[in-house]
């Protein structure tokens, strides 16, 4: 009964939308409904903020969360709260006619409100270089800048090209990445991170286990003393510096391997992951040229 | 020893004692009797300063009991306190050995000699050295007792105090403990203070018996035979009961008058006047029998109009905190006109409820009988106009009644 | 088995208590990422010698963590017998009285307000760890009121430091919060070497005024009547009681967070083992909290090697079962 009410609903929906709507599939299987060219986009993903500025489709969008800071106009947007908890009457305020949304982020039940209340929800879930690139790709379709995000795809793969032939050569050095130094926790495999530290030619130096970001201590650091240590925490950490400094027995202390890269560079699946891919490859092989 | 001067106490609102004023002799064993809540326990608890009276003032041999220490006060005073329950598994002897505590010398445990001793002398006095290893959460509630008595007598003091300590032990370590208590008067002189729900044991051991009311007053205070006599029981304890000598001991013995005959009264319709509570027992009772019973006229909101509402009697009633009007009056009457017998129950006469002896009266000219409840002159507050109406009841056949007791025997011949 | 084996018995048992924690800290210094076989471990702590890495690995890293979970485990475990008793509550634990609850807001603020400095975390967490049992103590009037009043004081005093600390969370920004969660969880990996020494002192003097207090801790375990029937300056012995146990508390908050479970566990476990009475309890829980804490520690940090799994999940997989385990075979009492 209560299922077919919940059906009946779904079909009045999917009759009832505008003419110029098309279907899409998004990155979780759901068939979503878009208007033809959206024009007022709610953006619950900072990676995807940043996508849409730069597909040149900043003025699409109505709001962002509080935690897209990039690019910086973005901070003067009106806000719909966090990302894991935005508040369901901001959203409605905007009167979207787009909500974008992540799977590892949003929860389903926001989704699940939205789409009961008639608004198209698109939900991305990049987890690695490639399907980040898939995602910029499906964002300019949904937003009617095909063109544009193709052209984006495009160079960003001629620079991965340009990284990954002059690194061939080189034997992949034992890389750590610390997301956070108190406690020391640091990606495993099957992260985002470790897809970047692939690329730029690094050898990840943490085991699958059961936690994908875990804890180490400070005799795991010891014991392991990879090659290079990246440091790329937020603010509100002790120094790379003041917390390496005590433990001269790691060769990547003794070389001045510890290499901080900005966090949102290799966090974000968005469109500054090339930054990432190139401040990486160029600390890890310093040899090799990088030209903007 | 011990001299209380003008003792009130009251806790929050609720008054306790008021100018209390009695001593305790040293060398004697005073037992406290009373009814349930008169405050018995809270008594020791402001003797020995546990609690802090409001005024007046208790002296332990002129020492005001607020300047004795706690720790001088546990080797003057051993409380055995009603059994509670235990939750952490000492064994007896480290239960025991506690009331060593307030002679303590070394701060990590009671190994002195004289603890030793005074440990295992308690032990043996109270018959539990077998039990010495085991745990106290593996005890029955007799032998717990006895452990909080042997813990007293450990603290080696000259006065103990003890709360019902009796009532959870059986008959023969009750008596072994009596005697003990007996032979620690005796012998140690020691004093002792005990509550007590055993009359006749206390009768049997006491030097003297302090009675206090339920409302925490002293009844009377002095030697068993003074004090246990039927009137002051049936007073305080509203019992019938009759106070023999010990053909043994001399000391009085306590026959309670229990009826065990049971009333039927099946098919008798009774109407009942009463009012303020005091029909409460008697409708019980009635209800029990079985008798129909009617009631009234009373108001709203009192408390045997709850009582006779509770247990489905027609009532006539009145608004609250009114006179009786016409129509109540009325129809009481009718109540009355349909029943077999009246009763009037033992209760204040005033203008509000002068009207109900008129019922009465207009009753027994119709031939109803009329029961009265013990009735007493002064509890008449209308210059005599009740008194006059009950003596015209009497003369007109209204037969007076003693107690509930006696009415519902009287009752059952009728039916029978 | 007769009485005379079951005293040999009783003190093979206790001598091995004595002993357990050399034993936990030989096992603690041989688990972790890096293998070291036994023969090894002994040629580096007896004669210094091998390579580099591992002499830094056992000296400056497996021995003062050690040692801190040693003291951890020792302080709660004292404070959790002393709430145990004071309270007559076998639920008590050095936690209840808002103490979790006040240490947490204390540092949560301290990181919050973007202190990062090694210092002032555990010194906010100490200062909010004595101020809730204060705070419960003076609301309480716990010098005269029942250890239920205590208790359900305790209760609202930690609820409102949490709701407190949830708003704090609740604004901080992001890092702040995922810093400050970690830190909740209990974690033997973040305090600073330098503190251990001072740690230990603050320990063995909280144990040995505890230890003194032996006698009125059995006495209150009687329940507040009797024991002042029996002599003891009830208010007085509490206040002392609290403020000892909450010392000890607050300086394992402050050195490790939360760590759940020991404080609880250990001292059931020491009572259904040698019995209530407080003169051997007290030491006894010291040795066995401590040693129970470096193992689980040791089995923390070797499971999933090189990553570290939170002490508390292991504190509670090998406490809890063992602890049923006694309650069933001691029939169930406490």
């Amino acid at each position: 009964m209560h299922k077919n009410f919940v059906l009946g609903i779904i079909f009045i929906l999917l009759f009832s939308a505008p003419v110029a709507a098309t279907d899409f599939t998004d990155a979780v299987n759901r068939q979503v409904s878009i208007p033809h060219s959206p024009h007022r986009v709610v953006s619950l993903v900072p990676s995807v903020t940043e996508i849409l500025y730069k597909l040149g489709r900043e003025q699409r969008i109505v709001a962002v969360t509080d935690f897209c800071t990039y690019p910086e106009a973005a901070l003067q947007l009106p806000k719909v709260g966090g990302y894991a908890d935005p508040s369901l009457e901001s959203i409605l305020l905007q009167q979207p006619d787009l909500v974008i949304a992540a799977a590892d982020m949003n929860r389903p039940a926001l989704v699940r409100r939205l789409e009961l209340m008639e608004i198209p929800v698109y939900v991305v879930h990049p987890q690695t270089v490639a399907e980040t690139l898939t995602t910029i790709k499906n964002i300019g379709q949904i937003t009617g800048a095909e063109k544009q995000s193709q052209h984006l795809v495009n160079s960003i793969e001629k620079r991965i090209q340009r990284v990954q032939r002059q690194i061939a050569k080189f034997k992949p050095p034992t890389t750590l990445e610390c997301v956070m130094l108190q406690p020391l926790t640091v990606a495993g495999p099957d992260t985002f991170i470790a897809d970047i530290i692939d690329i730029a030619g690094g050898q990840n130096v943490v085991p699958k286990g059961p936690s994908r970001y875990p804890t180490w201590n400070t005799e795991a650091l010891l014991t392991v003393n990879p090659e290079f240590i990246i440091v790329s925490t937020y603010p509100g950490q002790p120094t790379p510096k003041h917390y390496f400094d005590h433990w001269p027995q790691l060769q990547a202390v003794r070389n001045q391997q510890i290499i901080e890269i900005n966090a949102d560079w290799i966090h974000r699946p968005g469109p500054r992951m090339i930054l990432g891919i190139e401040a990486l490859a160029k600390a890890l092989h310093p040899s090799i040229i990088i030209n903007e | 020893m011990i001299q209380i001067n003008n003792l009130s106490f009251s806790f929050a609102t609720t008054e306790i004692f008021n100018d209390l004023n009695f001593s305790v002799t040293r060398g004697e064993i005073l037992s406290i009797v009373g009814p349930n809540g008169c405050g018995k326990s809270t008594l020791l608890r402001l003797l020995r300063g546990s609690l802090k009276a409001q005024s007046g003032e208790i002296l332990w041999e002129k020492i005001p009991v607020g300047q004795i220490s706690s720790r001088e006060m546990a080797r003057k005073v051993a409380v055995v306190p009603q059994s509670s329950t235990i939750q952490f598994p000492y064994k007896v002897r480290e239960l025991v050995a506690m009331g060593r505590y307030p002679h303590r010398k070394n701060l990590l445990s009671f190994q002195d000699k004289t603890d030793l001793r005074e440990i295992e002398q308690a032990l043996v006095m109270t018959d539990l050295l077998p039990l010495a290893e085991r745990l106290i959460t593996q005890l029955s509630g007799g032998e717990l007792q006895r452990v909080l008595v042997a813990r007293a007598l450990a603290q080696n003091s000259s006065v103990l105090f003890l709360d019902e300590a009796t009532s959870h032990l059986d008959i023969d370590h009750r008596f072994e403990l009596t005697e003990l208590l007996v032979r620690l008067n005796q012998e140690e002189q020691k004093t002792i203070i005990q509550i007590s729900h055993d009359l006749d044991l206390a009768a049997a051991i006491s030097q003297r018996i302090l009675l206090l009311t339920e409302h925490g007053k002293i009844a009377d205070i002095g030697s068993a035979k003074k004090v246990m006599t039927a009137a002051n029981l049936q007073r305080i304890f509203r019992v019938d009961v009759k106070v023999e000598s010990n053909p043994f001991t001399g000391t009085p013995q306590i026959v309670p008058l229990i009826n065990t005959s049971t009333h039927q009264l099946t098919g008798l319709n009774i109407h009942l006047i009463c009012g303020g509570g005091s029909g409460t027992t008697l409708m019980r009772r009635l209800h029990l029998a079985k008798a129909s019973v009617t009631v009234g006229p009373l108001n709203r909101g009192d408390s045997d109009e709850a009582v006779a509402t509770a247990l489905n009697m027609p009532v006539a009633q009145e608004i609250p905190f009114s006179p009786f009007s016409k129509s109540t009056l009325r129809a009481a009457e009718q109540l009355v006109e349909q029943t077999d017998i009246l009763v009037i129950t033992t209760q204040w006469w005033g203008a509000g409820n002068l009207a109900c002896l008129d019922l009465a009266v207009t009753a027994i000219k119709r031939g109803i009988p009329v029961y009265l409840l013990a009735q007493h002159q002064k509890q008449d507050y209308t210059d005599g106009k009740a008194w006059g109406k009950i003596q015209q009841l009497q003369q007109q056949g209204g037969k007076s009644i003693r107690n509930e007791e006696h009415l519902l025997d009287e009752l059952s011949h009728q039916t029978t | 088995m007769n009485k005379q084996q079951k005293t040999n018995l009783r003190k093979l048992g206790q001598l091995f208590l004595l002993l357990s924690p050399l034993l936990a800290i030989s096992i603690s210094l041989s688990a972790g990422s890096l293998e070291l076989s036994w023969n090894k471990l002994f040629t580096i702590l007896l004669h210094g010698s091998g390579k580099e890495i591992e002499e830094v690995i056992i000296w400056q890293i497996r021995l003062p963590r050690a040692l801190l979970a040693g003291l951890v485990g020792a302080a709660l475990s004292l404070s959790g017998v002393t709430f145990q008793a004071v309270l007559r509550n076998p639920l008590a634990d050095p936690y209840l009285l808002g103490v979790s609850g006040g240490a947490a807001l204390g540092a949560v603020a301290a990181l919050t307000w973007g202190f990062q400095s090694p210092i002032i975390i555990p010194l906010a967490a100490f200062v909010g760890a004595l101020t809730a049992l204060l705070l419960v103590y003076l609301v309480a009037q716990a010098h005269t009121c029942s250890s239920h009043t205590l208790i359900l004081s305790g209760v609202m005093v930690g609820s409102l430091a949490a709701a407190l600390l949830l708003f704090l969370l609740w604004q901080a920004p992001a890092d702040a919060t995922r810093q400050a969660i970690f830190w909740l969880a209990g974690n033997l990996s973040l305090a600073d070497p330098d503190w251990l020494s001072w740690g230990w002192l603050w320990v063995a003097i909280g144990f040995l005024l505890l230890w003194s207090q032996s006698l009125n801790l059995d006495l209150l375990t009687q329940g507040e009547e009797t024991a002042a029937d029996l002599g003891l300056h009830v208010g007085r012995t509490r206040l002392i009681l609290f403020a000892l146990a909450g010392a000890l508390t607050a300086c394992a908050v402050a050195l490790a967070g939360l760590v759940g479970f020991v404080g609880l566990v250990i001292p059931h476990i020491c009572r259904l083992l040698w019995g209530p009475g407080h003169r051997l309890l007290l030491p006894f829980s010291a040795l066995l909290g401590s040693s129970f804490l470096i193992i689980a520690d040791a089995i923390a940090r070797s499971l999933y090697a090189p990553a570290e799994i939170p002490v508390g999940v292991v504190t509670a997989v090998l406490g809890a079962p063992f602890f049923l385990y006694l309650l069933r075979r001691k029939g169930g009492n406490l």
